[in-house]
């Protein structure tokens, strides 16, 4: 029973220890958006995140060969490694989703950190729901956050204005277990605006943690 | 450099308050109204992209092909895809201001949405004068209320009240 026991342990510390370690993530990806006048924007290519360099590069073989590297406060945009224009970004990678994917916090996405305080457990079918409430100062204009857990990982975020409508929901599914991080490698997104939604969906494959060297690509030189 | 890196990061922060505020005064359409419903709420995802699924299977299907290629051909495929790139995570107007049009950003945040425009697109000319618009359709639109107002005495009303501290 002890040996049972001591061998469990082991292999729980060294999940643990993978998880804590990962650093990098490499992966194949498809991103399909349609916007709120139902056309479309679809990209293929490679994705490079490295949390050291806080660097997010996309390698993309459609809809043309470019390298989009999104690093602080500012995109990238290169063509046969030439800048060609830089543009605001608005996703920090220090809190992107593959950032999340990394450091094993895709459970709560930071709202236990950010005050928000969880105020109902539901179950409903095979979804275990966490209602949390947000801070004061954000009530005018947030009424709650959903998050639905299925088999004890992360499907759903469904966020709620102050009239209790849906504004934006996230669904992240078909989770693999790479190097000790369950990874979801869908993403399906939904934005609700007044003058129509935005969908996107985000397929990773071949995903890849702590690729050694290639270091060039992951802190790619602006 | 240390001050524009602040003021690009304090523009960053700012641009997400109003972008946060404008999603959550939008509203949301009726069908966001239920509550949390997997598979309908992934149905309706799913659903969005049925136009493209040709596109996506011969993507998954060889690496070579570039939306030019495509272009060259013809092809029925490329049809309302644009040449821009999907980034993960973010949805912007082709190359313009992010999630609203350029004519909103002027038309509701003013001279505030047309800096915003000015400074997103690298002052792009097509879009700043879409933003111009929207923000001299909003100066019409309060010239034309406070017109209203003067034409039907509410204005005399109120300054006659303003004047009477």
């Amino acid at each position: 029973m002890l040996k049972f026991f001591l061998l469990f342990l082991f292999c729980w510390l060294g999940l643990q220890a993978n998880a804590q370690l990962a650093y990098r993530l490499k992966a194949d990806i498809l991103t399909k958006t349609r916007l709120v006048d139902s056309t479309f924007q679809v990209s293929k290519g490679k994705i490079f995140y490295d949390m050291n360099a806080k660097k997010i590069v996309y390698d993309f073989s459609f809809p043309r060969k470019e390298k989009v590297v999104l690093f602080d406060t500012i995109m990238y945009n290169y063509e046969n490694e030439k800048l060609q224009n830089t543009s605001t970004n608005y996703l920090l990678p220090e809190q992107s989703i593959f950032h999340f994917m990394l450091t094993g916090n895709l459970d709560n996405f930071g709202l236990y950190e950010s005050n928000f305080n969880a105020t109902k457990v539901e179950k409903q079918k095979d979804l275990v729901v966490t209602t949390w409430s947000p801070p004061e100062q954000l009530k005018p204009l947030l009424s709650k956050i959903d998050i639905a857990t299925k088999k004890k990982q992360i499907y759903g975020i469904t966020m709620y204005n102050s009239d209790g409508q849906i504004i934006n929901r996230q669904i992240l599914k078909n989770y693999q277990l790479v190097n000790g991080l369950n990874i979801p490698t869908e993403v399906l997104l939904a934005t609700y605006l007044t003058q129509g939604t935005v969908y996107q969906i985000i397929t990773l494959s071949n995903v890849v943690i702590n690729e050694k060297g290639n270091n060039q690509i992951y802190n790619h030189e602006l | 450099m240390i001050m524009k890196k602040v003021y690009t990061k304090l523009l960053a922060l700012l641009m997400a308050m109003i972008l946060f505020h404008l999603q959550v005064l939008a509203g949301a359409t009726p069908s966001a109204t239920a509550s949390f419903d997997a598979d309908n709420a992934e149905a309706e995802i799913y659903e969005a992209f049925n136009d493209i699924d040709e596109l996506v299977s011969l993507l998954n299907e060889t690496d070579d092909v570039t939306y030019e290629t495509l272009k060259a051909n013809n092809s029925v495929l490329i049809e309302n895809v644009s040449n821009s790139a999907a980034v993960a995570m973010s949805a912007q107007e082709k190359d313009g201001p992010p999630i609203v049009s350029a004519f909103l950003w002027g038309c509701v945040l003013n001279w505030v949405g047309l800096l915003v425009v000015y400074l997103t697109t690298d002052s792009n000319k097509e879009f700043t004068k879409k933003a111009w618009t929207g923000c001299l359709v909003n100066t019409g639109c309060y010239a034309g209320i406070w017109l209203i107002a003067v034409l039907t005495g509410g204005l005399g009303g109120a300054l006659g009240s303003f004047y009477s501290y």
